[in-house]
């Protein structure tokens, strides 16, 4: 039991910390561009991604699904019930909301500290680098947000993941498997260490914002 | 003949329907001090915006040693506004320490060599710990700070827009020290000023800008014989 529980905490954090630190990277980026730059469509854009904040993570499992099994798109990949579909999904997921928060936190930096950047003899590139640096406490709380998702979701992983026992069963998808078995306190267990993760989360990034204060 | 720091020809700025800045010229030479007094919406900031890069005339031209820069592309603008620092009425600083908002100047310009002290150095001067978060300083402390920016990144021409408005006496005290090493030092510097006793003790050259045009140009001689009656009205404190 205890290595079970071992097993589903690991898997759990491995998955879910992956798939952030990828959405994380790609977030940035597109935020960057999508704040930074002025073009045709932006706004349709923005509001796709502001739209896909709310993917309904079954849907998500179910398209991946689709493009993953045999007769899928990738299904050479051989990818379904596999880790990194899981991955895959989770970076579906949490991708619009990190994008979604940074625009949003990046676009609300001060016009008066762009200028004082611009001023400073700032390049274009190195002006982006220290706007994002200084909106950087908004878009931590866009990745914790973003983890708190993934860590949380079970729609999508479980439909292509498959909750297969020390393979692709985490926190989520076990507390469903062992409730709909009665298997109660093991599920409240879960439940716990689910809770306490996020817990743990949350205060890193109140560490993290008062160590910057000071 | 004096070399030009800056040169303001025909200058016009508009905003919407209303013209804030109208055919302004003056040159400022070298390493001489140009202050500009002016009532209340006078177009001072505008100006000043101008002459740092940051808003483009409607009409006319800014010439920096010559070169129009609202001609030049964004890679030589980027030159000159390295070459120049602005203070503010209400200086902006980065949300980290001391430290980091003093060197970022020499980051950016590719400095590595004695950062260490050379920020130590600046912060020395306005009375700031390098150590201390920017979030904890008071706003004249802040002013300091933007002060300290700029002295670490040395700039050959100095912008200060009304920068002692909202400081108490003993922060006005640390800036006008400042302002007077960084004069003797033989930079170019522009300051708009409310106050008449900072006004004529900088001065050089000074300008009476009422209404988005320059009224009166003279030198310290202003302040005891003004011409213009708005100017004389000004200085004795009748309009503000």
């Amino acid at each position: 039991m205890n290595s079970e529980i071992l097993f589903i905490t690991f898997l759990s954090l491995k998955i879910s910390l992956t798939a952030v630190f990828i959405a994380s990277i790609m977030s940035i980026f597109l935020a960057s561009i999508i704040s930074f730059k002025n073009f045709y469509g932006k706004k349709l854009i923005v509001n796709l991604i502001h739209t896909f904040m709310g993917l309904p993570p079954v849907v998500v499992g179910l398209v991946l699904y689709l493009i993953l099994s045999r007769n899928g798109f990738l299904g050479g990949l051989d990818l379904l019930y596999t880790p990194t579909a899981m991955i895959i999904a989770q970076v579906i997921l949490a991708l619009p909301i990190i994008t979604g928060i940074s625009i949003n936190v990046i676009e609300r930096v001060e016009k008066a500290i762009k200028e004082t950047i611009i001023s400073l003899g700032a390049t274009t590139l190195q002006g982006y680098i220290k706007i994002i640096k200084e909106a950087r406490h908004g878009i931590m709380i866009a990745i914790v947000t973003g983890f708190g998702r993934t860590i949380s979701e079970v729609g999508a992983i479980i439909i292509v993941g498959g909750n297969i026992k020390f393979h692709t069963r985490t926190l989520t998808t076990a507390i469903v498997s062992e409730t709909s078995k009665g298997e109660f306190k093991f599920a409240l267990t879960l439940g716990v260490i689910l809770i306490l993760i996020s817990f743990f989360v949350n205060y890193a990034l109140t560490v993290f914002s008062a160590s910057e204060e000071k | 003949m004096k070399e030009n720091g800056i040169e303001v020809r025909n200058l016009c700025k508009n905003y919407k329907d209303k013209q804030v800045l109208k055919n302004i010229n003056f040159i400022v030479e070298k390493g001489k001090v140009l202050v500009i007094i002016g009532t209340n919406g006078a177009g001072k900031t505008t100006l000043m915006r101008i002459l740092d890069l940051l808003e483009k005339p409607t009409s006319g031209k800014v010439l920096f040693e010559g070169e129009d820069v609202f001609k030049l592309p964004e890679d030589k603008k980027v030159e000159i506004r390295r070459r120049i620092g602005v203070v503010f009425q209400r200086s902006i600083v980065f949300n980290e320490s001391v430290y980091e908002n003093i060197a970022y100047g020499l980051r950016i310009r590719g400095i590595r060599n004695n950062v260490e002290e050379k920020v130590k150095r600046a912060a020395d001067l306005v009375g700031l710990n390098t150590r201390d978060s920017s979030s904890k300083l008071s706003g004249g402390e802040k002013q300091l700070l933007a002060i300290a920016r700029l002295l670490v990144i040395e700039p050959e021409v100095w912008l200060f827009d009304e920068p002692t408005s909202n400081l108490d006496p003993k922060n006005v005290a640390v800036f006008e020290k400042v302002i007077e090493k960084i004069k003797n030092e033989g930079k170019t510097v522009v300051l708009t000023t409310h106050n008449m006793f900072q006004a004529e003790r900088f001065a050089e050259k000074v300008i009476f800008l009422f209404d988005g045009e320059i009224v009166e140009t003279g030198n310290k001689e202003i302040f005891k014989f003004p011409r213009d009656q708005r100017t004389k009205a000004f200085i004795n404190g009748e309009i503000g």
